[in-house]
């Protein structure tokens, strides 16, 4: 009871600055919101959508597949290619888009600056999600579709189509959603490719016309777009029922396949971890090994110690707080919480800089009032306890990234039967021994995974980090956009790659504990 | 006898997944050694029940007492975790993370680890499973995650031990032996017990006392015969055993007139001779006799083994069933002899 | 409320707590103190830690510093209030001192250090100086233009040079207040004509960098580029090949020489209207516009200091004297939402 008032009061004062952003939409019009409805919200529409509807098909692909033939099958170099597989989260879809540029600028044949290239450059580095989310799914069927296709003699295909992608869907439908709302929420690569589309749109209206009312008002309408596909989404995955994921899990030995059908499977597992990370790694260690001086300097490794820091105390308290929420919606389950973290999940949609104005203006006021406070009453100036310090950045990261991790303890914990907990308190036993010693335990790979995503995504956030930082707290994404955005790419690559190494580390690791122990890799 | 659980004028609002039905007027009681048994098709309500016993469903009005003491009322709920009441799921709900050992220890926290380990070895060895104390539950099969489950839940000596469904997930083969099993097992820890089940063959061979339910009401309680052969309305008839239904008219003081013939000495009730009345015919009422002169249509057959339940049709109108040695083997409309043995007269007003 | 709560809640409650003070002590707040100075920056950090430093060597005082976008920065000395803990705004464009001004968020500079910033880079009512100057130029291709050809902006948008011209899309502010300049010096119908003219000879749709322009130009892909100078001599000044060598088969050329003078906006600083630093920010502010550190921005960026008189790098002396158009400078930022408009309006993406 008591923990849901705690987790209530929490989320609570996290939604405010969404309802404060949302609530934009009932003052008066903005005085250039008419323009843009004439001039240029369509081709914001329109190109959001086809980045979103796109980004959501190619990473269906690349990831769908991916995970499918290493869960299903054995062919070559298979265990390092599924490890490997996930490195291209490490790689910011900006940096990315930069490098690709550089490396293309001298080809007039491929051009990525338009709505296909961003597409691509985005599609390549978060197909992860739907890869990750996806093996998990497949991983848990796979023994049963085998023996399945084996009784009823069907081709691999036919298999694939009718039995693993819809036993799979729940899965893939969460990852596909994830990789659209951060392409929804991409303003770096679509600006440097030139499409325009809300995100750029908003700022436009805000930093170019310097009209917050509109450009709150633009996001409000983005956001309400959003809301409604992930209500669709959602929709659709009630419908599904998960299957039992803690019974009979054998080992489950993959299906030989002969050498020139392994080595086709191999070739596509190797594109996207191509195109993802390998080119644009190896790029990035070239220009900051033989172009510049960056390791050199040590600035770069109190920066990289910084990142660390920020990064791991972000996702700890991410995946903390994600759980404190989705454990009081298990053990009392109540409308309003569920809805307030509907409305919190929708973070991952909102363009960074748009939730650091919402972040800071109610903290600022509370930090005015304070100080007002202790200046008349107490003659003694506080300063700004919230607003000026880590608490108002790892706030506005826990809006914008506990969608990822909220969601994925929510599918886990609708995986742990009911019984389990009621057979532990009929035994007398405390909560905290239910959580501690089996509701932890079972959340192993849910709980790893989002500490996991969270990490990278923190390591690799910029709009947020930048502007809510404190003095004299530089990070590597800072670091690495400043000098990229000033196109000095090769001084950036130094940053850039302690980037993808700070991320390759706990990938490798959590990679190591999720499927090594349980003899999944 | 002293009563270990009473359950008097309970009624429940909703189950938990909102599906609406509601339980009403169930007077229950259970004495120290009982093994009761809940059985009523599935939404029948049998299920919330048991949870509202466990505790972990609040009822709307009466009360539950267990020994002596009252643990649910409208309006204070003793938590489940208080009230020395222990369950097996349909599931089993071993914990998928922990080893059978300390699945069964986990509730165990006050023992030392000398005990514990002394505990583990004498339960295990109750139900031959002494090999398995460090394996997991999944690398158990069904019948021996339904024993675990159990040793788990008699671990921690509970006053009383609900089962819920326990046997509808294990094969036809090995349920029978492992029913016999689990009754033994009861009857040797003498705990007052609770089985829910949808199958009346489960209800027969365990259970002392078995509560009817359907749609949220206690139909009738009884020992296995008296349900089967006193059944207290139709519903209860037709959902315990096989039987079909022939129209009766009572004529005179107590006698019953039958397509089958007169019954003499029935005791009238509160019937009235004009009321239109059923009788129930069950299989074990109908006698193959190749000599009768009373013959019926056999319908259609089906082989239980040692034996064949004949479906007969009597005066081309009147349906009957009928179990024959099965080295009576007769074609379908062929017409065989049958004769009337009925011990128990069921009736009811149409 | 902390009594009633259970055995879990208190155990949540406190993990969070010790994490939250754990950040916290990692974190240390910033108050700011006598010996210090606290900077917001929307130049980026390569391009202005370094000459703080030295300011710091040389003076004992402390800077502190965050960079980030000049109008994230803005927004957040406009929230934080009197409670403000940065001293000065230093800024990468014009208009956003000017939405500073707009919005009383600044504070009067010393009279003494603002005159001597010439005139027409420096506010009129003391509340910002000008650090450097950042040109909008023309970079063409050697072997397809010749420079006779070129003159003004308005010559750019003649049918002539149809397919031609590269430039970045309109989200950069260097575009912006280009556009704004010539809604100050025309009149808004007069520069809708012309950036219509500028948009209907783009050789593609706005994409990329100031650099991929230049580059674009190498390739083929059109003749003329609109590129701020800096850009293009750091291109010139490269170690990578490739872009030195796509630089020097292009020239520069600056627009409006027989007018009004080329587009100029400049990086510039304003001094908090409540800093608790003040005399250490004027300070800094001085600092910034002396001999060496007008230097600094030419050798290290390739700027033009603002300052008269300062010998800068020898490529940038190679350019001769260029006339600037300073007087649309106070007006960049009050016209920049008209810009965009108008960029809208004609379709420049």
């Amino acid at each position: 009871m008591h923990l849901n008032r705690l987790s209530l009061f929490i989320i609570i004062v996290f939604v405010l600055p969404i309802f404060a952003l949302l609530s934009s939409a009932f003052f008066p019009y903005g005085d250039n919101l008419y323009h843009i409805y004439d001039t240029v919200l369509y081709d914001y529409f329109f190109n959001s959508l086809s980045l979103a509807i796109g980004v959501a098909f190619i990473t269906f692909l690349l990831g769908g597949s991916t995970a499918f033939l290493t869960s299903m099958y054995n062919f070559p170099l298979r265990r390092l290619i599924t490890v490997m597989l996930i490195l291209p989260l490490a790689i910011p879809p900006y940096i990315n888009a930069i490098t690709y540029s550089g490396i293309l600028e001298n080809y007039s044949a491929i051009d990525i600056h338009n709505l296909f290239g961003s597409v691509l450059m985005i599609s390549f580095v978060v197909y992860p999600y739907v890869y990750l989310l996806a093996r998990g799914a497949f991983i848990e069927q796979s023994r049963e579709i085998y023996e399945n296709s084996q009784v009823l003699g069907v081709t691999n295909a036919k298999m694939f189509f009718k039995v693993s992608l819809p036993l799979a869907r729940p899965a893939i439908i969460l990852g596909v959603t994830l990789s659209a709302m951060e392409a929804l929420a991409d303003y770096g690569t679509v600006e440097f490719l030139g499409v325009a589309t809300f995100t750029t749109g908003i700022f436009r209206t805000w930093i170019g016309m310097g009209d917050t009312i509109s450009a709150a008002q633009m996001a409000t309408f983005f956001l309400t777009i959003v809301f409604i596909f992930v209500l669709i989404e959602q929709n659709t995955r009630r419908k599904i029922k998960y299957a039992e994921s803690t019974k009979h899990r054998r080992k489950f030995n993959r299906i030989s396949v002969p050498k020139h059908i392994g080595f086709i499977f191999l070739i596509i597992c190797l594109i996207p971890l191509l195109f993802g990370f390998l080119i644009p790694f190896f790029q990035l260690l070239f220009w900051a090994f033989f172009k510049s001086d960056v390791f050199s300097k040590n600035e770069l490794w109190d920066i990289t110690f910084n990142s660390l820091s920020l990064a791991t105390i972000g996702s700890v308290i991410i995946v903390l707080i994600s759980l404190l929420f989705t454990y009081s919606q298990r053990l009392n389950p109540t409308l309003f919480l569920n809805r307030m973290l509907k409305v919190m999940t929708m973070g991952y949609a909102i363009p960074g800089p748009v939730i650091a104005i919402a972040v800071l203006v109610p903290f600022s006021y509370l930090d005015g009032f304070l100080n007002n406070i202790s200046n008349n009453y107490f003659n003694f100036d506080i300063g700004l306890i919230f607003s000026g310090t880590f608490f108002v950045l790892i706030f506005a990261y826990c809006l914008r990234f506990s969608t990822i991790s909220i969601r994925s303890l929510t599918d886990g914990f609708g995986k742990i039967n009911y019984s389990i907990d009621e057979t532990a308190r009929l035994m007398g036993i405390s909560e905290r021994k239910i959580l501690k010693s089996l509701h932890i335990p079972l959340l192993g790979t849910p709980l790893l995974t989002s500490f996991l995503i969270v990490f990278v995504d923190i390591m690799k956030e910029l709009p947020l980090t930048s502007v809510l930082r404190p003095f004299n707290f530089n990070t590597l994404s800072v670091k690495a956009f400043e000098l990229a955005s000033d196109e000095l790419i090769i001084d950036a690559s130094g940053a850039s790659i302690m980037i993808v190494f700070a991320g390759i580390i706990p990938i490798i690791f959590i990679m190591k504990n999720i499927y090594g122990k349980r003899n999944l890799l | 006898m002293n009563k270990r659980l009473v359950i008097s004028d309970l009624a429940m609002a909703y189950s938990r997944d909102g599906k609406g039905f509601s339980l009403k007027n169930i007077n229950f009681d259970l004495g120290d050694s009982e093994i009761g048994c809940f059985l009523g098709p599935s939404g029948c309500g049998k299920t919330s029940l048991l949870r509202a016993v466990a505790g972990l469903e609040p009822i709307s009005e009466g009360s539950i007492l267990s020994n002596g003491l009252c643990i649910s009322t409208a309006s204070s709920v003793l938590p489940a975790s208080k009230r020395k009441i222990a369950m097996v799921f349909q599931d089993y709900a071993l914990f998928p993370n922990l080893t059978i050992e300390k699945n069964i220890v986990f509730g165990l926290d006050k023992l030392t680890k000398e005990e514990k380990f002394n505990k583990v070895e004498s339960l295990l060895s109750l139900v031959n499973m002494e090999k398995y104390r460090n394996s997991y539950p999944h690398e158990l099969s069904g019948g021996e995650q339904q024993r675990v489950a159990l040793i788990r839940a008699l671990a921690t000596s509970p006053d009383i031990l609900l089962l819920d469904e326990p046997f509808s997930s294990l094969d036809v083969e090995i349920k029978e032996s492992l029913i016999k099993d689990v009754k033994e097992l009861l009857k040797n820890f003498s705990i007052a017990s609770i089985i829910v089940t949808h199958d009346q063959f489960e209800a027969f061979s365990i259970a002392d006392k078995i509560a009817v339910i359907n749609n949220g009401e206690i139909l009738q309680t009884g020992t296995a015969y008296e349900i089967y052969h006193e059944p207290s309305t139709k519903f209860v008839a037709d959902f315990v055993g096989l039987g079909t239904f022939l129209p009766a008219k009572l004529e005179g003081k107590d006698t019953l007139n039958t397509p089958l013939g007169l019954i003499k000495n029935f005791s009238r009730q509160n019937f009235k001779e004009s009321d239109d009345l059923e009788i129930l015919i069950r299989p074990d009422d109908i006698i193959h006799d190749d000599t009768s002169k009373m013959k019926a249509v056999v319908v259609d057959k089906h082989f239980r083994g040692a034996e064949f339940l004949y479906e007969l049709k009597y005066k081309q109108k009147f349906p009957l069933l009928c179990y024959a040695l099965s080295h009576h083997d007769h074609k379908l409309g062929e017409s065989i002899g049958i004769e009337v043995d009925c011990e128990h007269c069921v009736v009811f007003k149409k | 409320m902390l009594k009633k709560m259970d055995y879990l809640g208190k155990y949540f409650l406190t993990l969070l707590l010790v994490i939250s003070f754990c950040s916290a002590l990692f974190a240390h707040q910033h108050k700011s103190s006598a010996g210090e100075v606290s900077v917001f920056s929307g130049r980026k950090e390569a391009l202005i830690k370094p000459l703080l430093d030295k300011f710091s060597e040389s003076s004992g005082i402390k800077v502190n510093l965050i960079t980030a976008k000049s109008a994230s920065l803005l927004k957040r000395l406009e929230l934080e209030g009197p409670n403000t803990t940065a001293d000065v705004l230093i800024t990468s464009d014009v208009g956003r001192l000017h939405i500073g001004v707009e919005k009383d968020l600044f504070g009067k500079i010393d009279n003494n250090i603002v005159s001597l910033v010439p005139k027409g880079y420096a506010d009129k009512d003391l509340y910002w100086v000008g650090l450097s100057k950042r040109i909008r130029s023309i970079v063409y291709s050697k072997e397809k233009v010749d420079p006779k050809e070129l003159s003004n902006i308005e010559d750019l948008s003649s049918p002539k040079w149809k397919g031609k011209i590269c430039v970045r899309s309109s989200n950069n502010i260097y575009n912006q207040s280009l556009v704004a300049s010539y809604i100050y010096l025309y009149g808004e119908k007069r520069a809708l004509e012309i950036v219509q003219g500028l948009v209907n000879n783009f050789a593609k749709k706005p994409s990329g960098n100031d650099r991929a322009q230049v580059k674009s130009i190498a390739k083929g892909e059109c003749t003329i580029a609109i590129v701020n100078h800096y850009y293009y001599a750091r291109m010139l000044l490269s170690k990578d090949k490739d872009q030195k060598e796509a630089a020097e088969k292009t020239d520069i050329f600056f627009l409006n020489q027989n007018s009004q003078g080329s587009h100029t906006n400049i990086s510039g600083i304003g001094l908090s209207k409540f800093s608790k630093n003040r005399d250490n920010a004027q300070k800094l502010i001085s600092f910034l516009l002396n001999n060496d550190s007008q230097l600094w921005y030419a050798k290290v960026n390739n700027e033009y200091p603002v300052m008269n008189d300062i010998k800068t790098t020898n490529l940038l002396e190679g350019w001769g004297d260029i006339k600037l158009d300073y007087k649309s400078i106070p007006y960049l930022g009050r016209l920049n939402a008209q810009a965009v408009k108008l960029m809208d309006k004609v379709g420049w993406r």
